[in-house]
């Protein structure tokens, strides 16, 4: 393999565990229409995908082709979807139930917080090969709390609240909900070019299993949850919550570690996507990109905050980055017909 | 020299795993959970342990009652391990169960039963006589989700088991 580059597996693992770590933190109501919209809107984006994969196989690397209008948007929606993931590290950190260390004589979920983006600073300056190989092995163990979430699932799937009610979030909700959960596409974009395999296998088995991924996951939840999804914050966590196999040992310890292994990962990835930017849009920006990368999602995490921004922000800005391959695409046909 | 900085700081990092800061009998861990709304709060708390008292808080709200628990009994409670919440007369059972899952993190598998005046009695339930009698049929499926959820749902009202200061057992409806 050559340097710097990554494997099919370790793409979709990293981006994988980027898009559980979204879906974990999602907050709000979920109903059998609200799950179609997302499943839509990942398809959307899957066939958003093609004009980035044709780019891709005609040796079109954003890192060196690309206009500085489309490193411009990717820069700013990276650090904006950066921000959003430390968002939601801070606002999930109540319901994942992570104790006290110093007695609260310092802020813990701030204390915490900031430990968080302290290891992200460190996998960032790791580099992609590092982070590609950490996420195959933390892939690893998220598959095997799904198992053991489906298999606790088993006796407390009640089928009647799939069905279609009129209190439901609507599809087209969904959707929107659905670009809001996708922020890693923008990852995907910059990271195409890293792929070691073909893009069109990369392509089809990340996408394969993000849309595999969230209609189990999304199953699960409605059909456990169901009976009080109006009172849940959480109602992917509540899911897991719910869904003990083990009467005799709950599981919350484990899956705290792994929420904290994906944010990590989910975040760092986003350190990665912004440093090869800044590189490629700033050639002589060698040193402390890393520092500069944490420091922007921080900065934009506390902005996004205080400005309380919603899913409908975070909707529209990653379907916007959607279509820019395609823009591109387009343009750069007309430009190759103009030259014949 | 950069190695040994790295590995300082790696090892210094053990001090903050928390593994030391805290000691099992530095909380009350709660057992039974009898609650009572009239116009103010009162709950009995009966807790593991073998040498335990049994605490009765009185307050304006739930968050007093919880408060003032702690005050009698010079620990935080903790509620991860709750087995049994017993209503003894409560306004809005919904919001009341509610508030136990989301916000003092009571767990989805506590059960949940009426009962008779027993906030203000000694007498103790049983989690394995409520086991027992799910298990026999002679009490419906009480653990607090399925009891929230029929609450939530649309007959509003869950069937429940109910325990009075005699021992006596019988099946109630809550809404």
């Amino acid at each position: 393999m050559s340097k710097n580059k990554i494997s099919f597996g370790q793409f979709a693992a990293l981006l994988l565990i980027s898009d559980a770590f979204a879906i974990i933190c999602m907050r709000g109501r979920i109903g059998t229409p609200m799950a179609l919209g997302i499943l839509t809107a990942a398809a959307i984006q899957s066939v958003a995908a093609i004009p980035a994969v044709a780019l891709c196989r005609k040796n079109f690397k954003i890192s060196s082709s690309g206009t500085l209008w489309l490193k411009s948007i990717l820069l700013a929606f990276s650090v904006m979807w950066g921000g959003a993931l430390l968002i939601n590290v801070w606002n999930t950190a109540k319901a994942i139930y992570i104790p006290s260390v110093f007695d609260n004589r310092i802020g813990d979920k701030l204390l915490i917080s900031l430990l968080i983006a302290a290891v992200c600073l460190y996998v960032t300056s790791c580099g992609l090969k590092a982070i590609a190989r950490a996420a195959v092995i933390a892939a690893g163990f998220g598959v095997i709390c799904l198992i053991v979430v489906v298999v606790g699932a088993i006796g407390r799937i009640e089928p009647h609240y799939l069905e279609f009610t009129g209190s439901d979030s609507g599809y087209l909700d969904g959707i929107i909900g659905g670009f809001a959960l996708g922020g890693s596409f923008g990852a995907y974009l910059m990271l195409l070019e890293k792929s070691a395999d073909s893009v069109i296998k990369t392509t089809v088995f990340y996408f394969a299993g993000r849309i595999f991924f969230v209609a189990l996951i999304s199953f699960i939840t409605i059909s456990v949850v169901g009976a009080i999804m109006s009172i849940t914050q959480f109602p992917f966590i509540t899911a897991a919550e719910l869904s003990q196999p083990l009467s005799s040992q709950r599981l919350d310890s484990i899956f705290a570690v792994v929420f904290v292994i994906f944010a990590i990962l989910s975040i760092s990835l986003q350190g990665i996507a912004i440093s090869y930017l800044l590189k490629a849009i700033f050639p002589k920006f060698d040193k402390f990109r890393s520092l500069t990368s944490v420091a922007a999602m921080l900065c934009a995490a506390v902005i996004l905050n205080v400005l309380a921004v919603g899913t409908k922000f975070y909707g529209m800005a990653t379907a916007l980055t959607a279509i820019a391959p395609a823009i591109l695409l387009v343009a750069r046909r007309r430009k190759n017909v103009c030259v014949k | 020299m950069r190695k040994i900085i790295i590995a300082t700081i790696i090892l210094c990092s053990m001090f903050l795993t928390g593994c030391g800061s805290a000691d099992v009998y530095d909380k009350l861990y709660l057992k039974t959970l009898y609650i009572t709304e009239n116009s103010d709060c009162s709950a009995r708390m009966e807790f593991f342990g073998d040498n335990s008292q049994d605490i009765t808080a009185h307050g304006s709200s739930f968050e007093k009652v919880r408060e003032n628990a702690r005050i009698s009994g010079g620990k935080d409670v903790f509620m991860g391990h709750c087995e049994v919440i017993v209503l003894d007369s409560v306004k809005d059972p919904a919001k009341l169960l509610t508030k136990l899952l989301n916000e003092w993190r009571i767990p989805p598998s506590c059960y949940v039963v009426c009962g008779k005046d027993l906030t203000t009695s000694q007498y103790s339930i049983n989690v394995l006589t409520i086991k027992s009698a799910v298990e026999q049929g002679k009490a419906p499926e009480c653990d607090m989700v399925t009891v929230l959820g029929e609450l939530l749902g649309d007959k509003k009202s869950a069937s429940v088991a109910e325990f009075t200061a005699d021992g006596g057992f019988r099946l109630v409806t809550v809404s």
